[in-house]
């Protein structure tokens, strides 16, 4: 039921699309590229003319479907993870050890896919799209400290977690200028929406004491912020 | 600057870097009549949170304490700005002088339930805050502008707003067992602004 239900949304979709000017168009597409450059690597320029990353800081690609229209990627991703384990021998006792172990994990990930429609006028154009958005975050920090040095020996233990996801889709308007075949500069206008969760969850405890803190924290909700404008250079190939 | 001319509009740093010129979502500019332009922009923010939130404290086996609370948390902000502008004929300078209606639009709001025990005790407090500021007025603008390219212009101009300015904000706390430390704020500000932007150097892309 729900694969069928889906189907038929997607037909409708496609049906849509198709009877819109923007479908005509994409499959009228031909050769109207043939021999130029549909791909491109894309930076953000900052101020001082230094070179960033424009919609991902793994990959900004772009690829010209025909002279109208375009897909666009950015990904970003980054990873931390590491652990320590210590162990601390006393010199007069070495079979009481003190351990500490550390388990460290960040990594994060967003994922742009926009479609822009161009309104090409030789080598200048208007230019206007919508976009999808995806993005996860994930850090988790977690302490264990063990000490069997007496009768008393204790286990402390620490954790803190943190997960963060977003979801939703973007709005931009840029104009650009092909300067040379395999160059072009673009500054856009961009609107973002998007729901996000988040859960952070503290763990403390203290072992015979019976001391504990635990605190969780969820939020969830959604939010609708113009990015302002992002000046860009586009290197076709 | 002919009849049915658009352009989008950006601002132009001092390093001829791009930026939001009269909003951060969007900055346009059309000609419905010869010489005559409409130009505007908006930004906008908008924010809707639920928070949840729980605590549990113990200190041995002798003491236990534990909380949750509920908040609620948005924000909206639009500020949108439209101006009728005359350019003249000017070549290849040409002035341009604007007016036209502003509005800054914002409001907060932050409430928060907490529920409370400490093995003993349960009650429950509540803090909520509001905060809503409205700026309306006209903007003033007089420029000069530069074709730099068949779609390019560069234009650098002076402004000046006249705003009245009217913010209210509210804060109410309550505890449900020490009634004397609740309490009820209430605010109200009204004012007359006028102040001149600092000069706006901008880039039109025409198409």
């Amino acid at each position: 039921m729900i694969i069928r239900s889906t189907i038929s949304r997607a037909v409708s979709f496609a049906l849509v699309i198709l009877l819109s000017g923007w479908g005509s168009q994409l499959f009228s597409l031909a050769d109207d590229l043939a021999g130029t450059n549909r791909h491109s690597l894309q930076f953000r320029i900052d101020p001082g003319f230094r070179l960033d990353s424009f919609r991902g800081s793994l990959l900004s690609y772009q690829f010209d479907l025909t002279s109208s229209f375009s897909l666009r990627l950015g990904l970003s991703y980054y990873q931390d993870d590491s652990s320590v384990d210590l162990v601390y021998h006393l010199a007069w006792d070495p079979y009481t050890p003190y351990e500490f172990t550390n388990y460290y994990l960040n990594r994060s990930g967003s994922y742009y896919f926009d479609v822009i429609r161009y309104h090409r006028d030789e080598r200048f154009s208007l230019y206007y799209g919508i976009g999808a958005y995806l993005t996860y975050a994930e850090i988790i920090d977690e302490d264990s400290y063990v000490n069997t040095w007496s009768q008393d020996s204790t286990i402390r233990i620490s954790s803190d977690v943190n997960h963060f996801s977003g979801t939703g889709g973007s709005i931009l308007f840029g104009s650009d200028w092909r300067i040379l075949d395999w160059l072009s500069i673009h500054a856009e206008y961009s609107t973002l929406v998007y729901y996000r969760r988040e859960e952070v969850t503290r763990v403390n405890e203290e072992i015979p004491f019976d001391g504990r803190d635990r605190e969780y924290r969820e939020t969830k909700g959604w939010k609708i912020y113009s990015q302002g404008v992002r000046f860009g250079v586009s290197f076709r190939f | 600057m002919q009849k049915g001319d658009q352009a989008l509009q950006y601002g132009l740093n001092y390093d001829f870097t791009l930026q939001g010129f009269k909003g951060t979502a969007i900055s346009y500019q059309v000609f419905p009549w010869s010489n005559w332009a409409l130009r505007g922009g908006f930004s906008l923010s908008v924010t809707n949170y639920d928070i949840e939130e729980r605590a549990q404290i113990s200190d041995g086996p002798y003491w236990y304490g534990e909380g949750s609370a509920n908040l609620e948390e948005w924000y909206r902000s639009f500020t949108g700005r439209v101006q009728l502008v005359y350019f003249t004929q000017g070549k290849p300078i040409s002035v341009f002088l604007g007016i036209g209606p502003h509005l800054e639009f914002r409001r907060r709001r932050d409430d928060r339930i907490t529920f409370r025990s400490d093995g003993y005790e349960l009650y429950q407090t509540r803090t909520a805050t509001e905060t809503k500021s409205t700026k309306i007025g006209a903007e003033l603008s007089v420029g000069i502008q530069y074709p730099i390219a068949s779609r390019f212009t560069v234009h650098v101009e002076y402004g000046g707003k006249l705003l009245h300015e009217s913010s209210e904000s509210a804060e109410q706390y309550w505890h449900e067992l020490e009634f004397e430390s609740s309490y009820l704020r209430f605010d109200e500000t009204r004012a007359w602004d006028f102040f001149t932007s600092p000069v706006l150097v901008g880039l039109s892309v025409y198409f």
